[in-house]
């Protein structure tokens, strides 16, 4: 009797089995129902479950190697086809992988320098367990963020707070001369710390010579960092050796590692914060000093921020909360500081900007996207050579599968190329690399996990992304209209290869609209007008010369004696350093109308020889020379800060407790870059903490004139060190970072135009050769050679001006967005958009003239023999 | 001729042994059986593809059984060549275990 099953869908048993077994699933189903069935009877559902999976999970391993060994036959004879397709098509082949590989080599570089921006301070022992305090005040105007919080804190936090393991405060000083025996050396005030012993482990430092154990925990020692151990004693031993910082001598306990690249902490000399001469002033309950914690490992930092927040405005209780501010304490975990401080106000940190993480990141984007489009309207393109191909394979068996299988393979295949040669470039070009983006990294560092998962992840992703658009092209072709010689593939996915390349060149455009833009602000920034003269500036760094109010003026008379020295003013600052960030009130006024103020002092000639313009002064005498001492001057933003409507209600108000007179409002002038808004600020005319010397020196003979200047300092101030600078040439130190990403920015653009002119250049080469039929019959017709050109180019061009018409509001919205990050911007000129459209155009002539031309003048004979 | 591997002789004489009635189900049972290591019909499919597609097997389906769902056995029977491999297999086997008995190897067993 036979047994007639029912017509139904497949179960999931079955459809499993058919998995496993396509070819033989009737008779093994047969089976695997036997087994069930006596398994049923004999021991119940349960172990018939059991057989069932047991049935599945062991067939697997023999299924599984069986089909790997068929389908890697098949494997071979795909690599054998792809090699022979690209080396029969040379220049496609060229085009594509020179493409795409420039396109890697562009991405690798970016996601080095993203993993770097991103890596700093993270590399610490515990590093989610560390933190830096910060001060947040907080007013109706806003939240004012200092880094730092009250040294006594820290004492405070290891005498009474045993959540937090370690603590340690890290202060620099001002410039110092550094003497060894007869040898004498100048170190920045940012690189001689005061500090607390837990800083070595906080910022896991390791120790390579010398005393390991108690470290910074002796007043009179100091610790200096490999770099500065090699440039004050060469090869000798460094230990116990003693170095004198200005007047005090300090013995060399031990040598610890530099401070890695990619860390915020920058130092040459540690010393104890015992030993700081301005201790005194430091130990209150007041100011900022930046603190680092670490807490313990079951520690909530909500509940220790707020610990200490309590702590801070117990022991200063009236200071903010009579002024209607309100005071807290937050924590920054130690690997946010690099890029998360920008509304932090802070001295000499090393900053990273998100938002140039976030340009570059886009760019890499846009470039890898730019040649994946290429690789994918290339091999469409060509895709007509393959026809015949796809057409014997589907007639000897292949089926759908197979062959979008074949073609991404293919594509994987070309991208891997493409890939190892973008390596070997990344690998050549690296040192130019590191000088032009100042990365402090190895070649070596930068093969991690990291990098190369993601390296994998990227061929495969963009082989697979690149390759799956040809991929069902070409497997779509009937064989039989296809082996009978009629198939018309190259017009089919016309439409969006031109969709393609429209969007290829929109991006391309806009990177280019948006680099001569971002050119643009930085040449204005560069020269707009500052308010104050910077040429012909020269500053001398005064630090820890001894100057005061007996001797400032004959100093100077001795500088003005050289003849090309015309002007000289002491101060405590010059533009493009760093102010004072002082709270002041006017007279009575200290509830209401408190104000973050910068603050410097100056002498006399200060304003003529910064040619500074002042509006309004309190007496009638605009020449400064009865300025009494402690009489300020202050900027029109100040006054507005105020709340005065004029100059003249502010020339009559004196500040603080009644003791600080205005003498005077000056117009706004740029102290720092054009990055920053202008601050209300003050001037005061005040004979102390004067740290560098303006000369204005005749633009002739100037290195003369600087010997003569260092003679004079070297007989003046024996044994102390010369520095100088031109104050034009320092105030563009502020758009270093600017101008890096510019050339950086600049480079990646050229790239992306580069690889999607390639592209175009393959495009028209392709078309070119499409037609080479029709260009014959068109030159036997009578057609010229230039009507030819004019013919084939029609068609790329008009793709370029739609790209052009999408491009512009893109970019002029894109463009618009970034530039807000600039206090100071241009209005962004049209004429850029003028001239990006423009270098597409004549590129785009360029690079598929060439083909069109090429193709004119092909002798019409020999076109229409070929056949 | 390549002489045949272990599992492939296993094979070969289970479908010999079982004559006519040499499918999954029963060649799984009597591998397990013969070499007191179990098998799961899952296992045996593919090696007996193998051996089909070197021409030691050959296969026929079996009319429709009703305890089976209605679906048909998938039989194997050994062919010529099969035959001529088992035997040339044995000749080697027995060439090797020439002069050899098994009371020497337990004596060798302990010794070493």
């Amino acid at each position: 009797m036979t047994f007639k099953r029912p017509k139904r869908k497949y179960s999931t048993t079955e459809r499993v089995i058919k998995f496993l077994f396509p070819d033989t699933m009737e008779s093994n189903l047969g089976d695997f129902i036997e087994i069930y069935n006596e398994k049923l009877r004999s021991k119940g559902l349960l172990s018939a479950y059991i057989c069932f999976a047991e049935f599945i999970l062991k067939s697997f391993p023999s299924v599984f190697v069986s089909r790997l060994y068929r389908r890697s036959t098949m494997f071979k004879n795909y690599l054998k086809t792809a090699f022979r397709i690209n080396k029969r098509r040379k220049g496609f082949s060229l085009i594509n992988i020179l493409g795409l590989s420039a396109g890697f080599t562009c991405c690798i570089f970016i996601i080095i320098y993203i993993q770097y921006e991103t890596s700093w301070d993270s590399f610490h022992k515990d590093a989610e367990r560390k933190y830096r305090l910060v001060s947040a005040i907080k007013k109706d105007t806003g939240i004012l963020r200092f880094q730092g919080v009250a040294p006594a804190l820290k004492v405070y936090i290891s005498e009474n707070i045993p959540q937090a393991e370690k603590s340690a405060r890290f202060w620099t000083t001002r410039d110092a001369d550094v003497k060894i025996g007869d040898k004498l050396f100048r170190e920045k005030g940012q690189n001689i710390a005061y500090t607390d012993r837990d800083l070595i482990d906080i910022f896991t430092l390791p120790i390579i010579y010398g005393d390991s154990s108690h470290v910074l925990s002796r007043p009179g020692t100091a610790v200096i960092s490999q770099t500065t151990a090699r440039k004050y004693f060469g090869d000798e031993d460094p230990v116990g050796k003693i170095i004198r910082i200005d007047t005090t001598r300090f013995e060399v306990s031990s040598v610890v590692q530099n401070p890695r690249g990619n860390s915020v902490l920058k130092f040459n000399i540690l010393i104890p914060w015992e030993s700081n001469p301005f201790r005194t002033h430091l130990n209150g309950w007041g100011g900022f000093v930046q603190t680092y914690v670490k807490l313990g490992s079951e520690v909530d930092k909500i509940h220790f921020k707020s610990l200490v927040t309590k702590v801070m405005n117990d022991k200063n209780e009236s200071a903010y909360n009579s002024r209607g501010e309100e005071y807290s304490v937050e924590i920054q975990s130690i690997s946010d500081i690099y890029l998360h401080s920008s509304d932090i106000s802070s001295v000499n940190q090393a900053q990273g900007s998100l938002t140039n993480i976030y340009i570059f990141g886009w760019i890499a984007f846009i470039i890898i996207l730019i040649a994946s489009i290429n690789f994918t309207n290339l091999s469409t393109a060509r895709s007509v050579n393959r026809a015949c191909e796809v057409g014997m394979r589907k007639v000897a068996g292949a089926n759908r599968g197979q062959l979008i299988f074949q073609f991404i393979c293919e594509s994987i295949l070309t991208v891997s190329i493409s890939y190892f040669i973008a390596l070997v470039t990344a690998i050549i070009l690296f040192s130019p690399f590191r000088q032009l983006t100042l990365i402090d990294i190895e070649l070596s560092g930068l093969f991690n996990m990291t990098f190369i998962s993601s390296s994998i992840f990227m061929i495969f992703f963009i082989g697979i992304a690149a390759g799956c658009y040809p991929a069902f092209i070409l497997s779509s072709f009937k064989p039989s209209s296809v082996l009978k010689g009629s198939v018309r593939t190259g017009l089919r996915s016309g439409n969006i290869r031109k969709i393609l390349v429209v969007g290829q060149f929109a991006l391309s455009i806009i990177m280019l609209a948006g680099s001569i833009i971002f050119s643009q602000q930085l040449d204005y920034m560069k020269n707009a007008s500052l308010g104050f003269e910077k040429e012909r500036k020269l500053i001398i760094n005064m630090e820890g010369n001894k100057i005061g109010p007996k001797n400032y003026s004959s100093i100077k008379e001795e500088f003005l004696s050289i003849p090309a020295v015309q002007g000289a003013s002491f101060s405590s600052s010059v533009p493009g350093k760093w102010l004072y960030h002082w709270r002041i009130w006017p007279y009575g006024e200290q509830q209401t109308n408190t104000i973050y103020l910068r603050v410097m002092t100056a002498d006399e000639d200060f304003f003529s020889l910064y040619d500074l313009d002042i509006i309004k002064t309190a007496g009638s005498n605009a020449d400064m020379s009865d300025f009494s001492v402690m009489s300020w001057m202050i900027n029109e933003s100040a006054v507005k800060a105020y709340g005065w409507e004029n100059p003249d209600e502010a020339v009559v108000k004196t500040l603080k407790d009644g003791n600080l007179k205005i003498a005077g409002v000056y117009k706004d002038f740029h102290f720092t870059g054009l990055q920053e808004l202008i601050e209300p600020q003050a001037i005061g005319f005040i004979i102390e903490d004067f740290r560098f010397l303006s000369l204005k020196v005749s633009s002739i003979e100037v290195s003369n004139t600087i010997s003569l200047i260092e003679s004079k300092y070297k007989m003046l101030f024996s044994e102390r060190v010369f520095e100088c600078y031109f104050l034009d040439e320092d105030f563009n130190r502020l758009y270093l970072k600017e101008e890096r990403v510019s050339k950086i920015f600049g480079i990646f653009t050229m790239m992306g135009i580069l690889i999607a002119y390639l592209g175009l250049f393959g495009m028209a080469a392709y078309a070119a050769q499409q037609r080479t039929k029709e260009i014959g019959i068109r030159k036997v017709l009578g057609s010229t050679v230039n009507g030819i050109a004019v013919l084939l180019l029609k068609e790329f061009i008009y793709l370029i001006i739609i790209s052009i018409i999408i491009a512009w509001p893109v970019s002029y919205y894109i463009m618009n967005i970034w530039l807000q990050d600039f206090a100071y911007r241009i209005s962004i000129p049209i004429w850029s958009f003028f001239l990006s459209g423009m270098t597409a155009v004549l590129i785009a002539l360029l690079s598929s003239g060439f083909q069109s031309f090429k193709a004119a003048r092909t002798d019409p004979v020999n076109s229409l023999r070929y056949e | 001729m390549k002489i045949l591997t272990r599992q492939e002789e296993m094979f070969l004489l289970a479908v010999w042994r079982l004559a006519e009635n040499a499918y999954g189900v029963t060649i799984a049972e009597k591998l397990s059986e013969t070499t007191g290591k179990k098998w799961i019909v899952g296992q045996v499919y593919v090696p007996l593809e193998r051996l089909e597609q070197k021409g030691y097997l050959r296969s026929y389906f079996s009319e429709p059984v009703s305890e089976r769902g209605g679906r048909s056995k998938r039989l194997y029977r050994i062919t010529k060549e099969g035959l001529n491999a088992l035997i040339e297999v044995k000749s080697v086997e027995n060439s090797l275990w020439k002069d050899i008995n098994m009371i020497s190897l337990e004596h060798g067993k302990e010794n070493s």
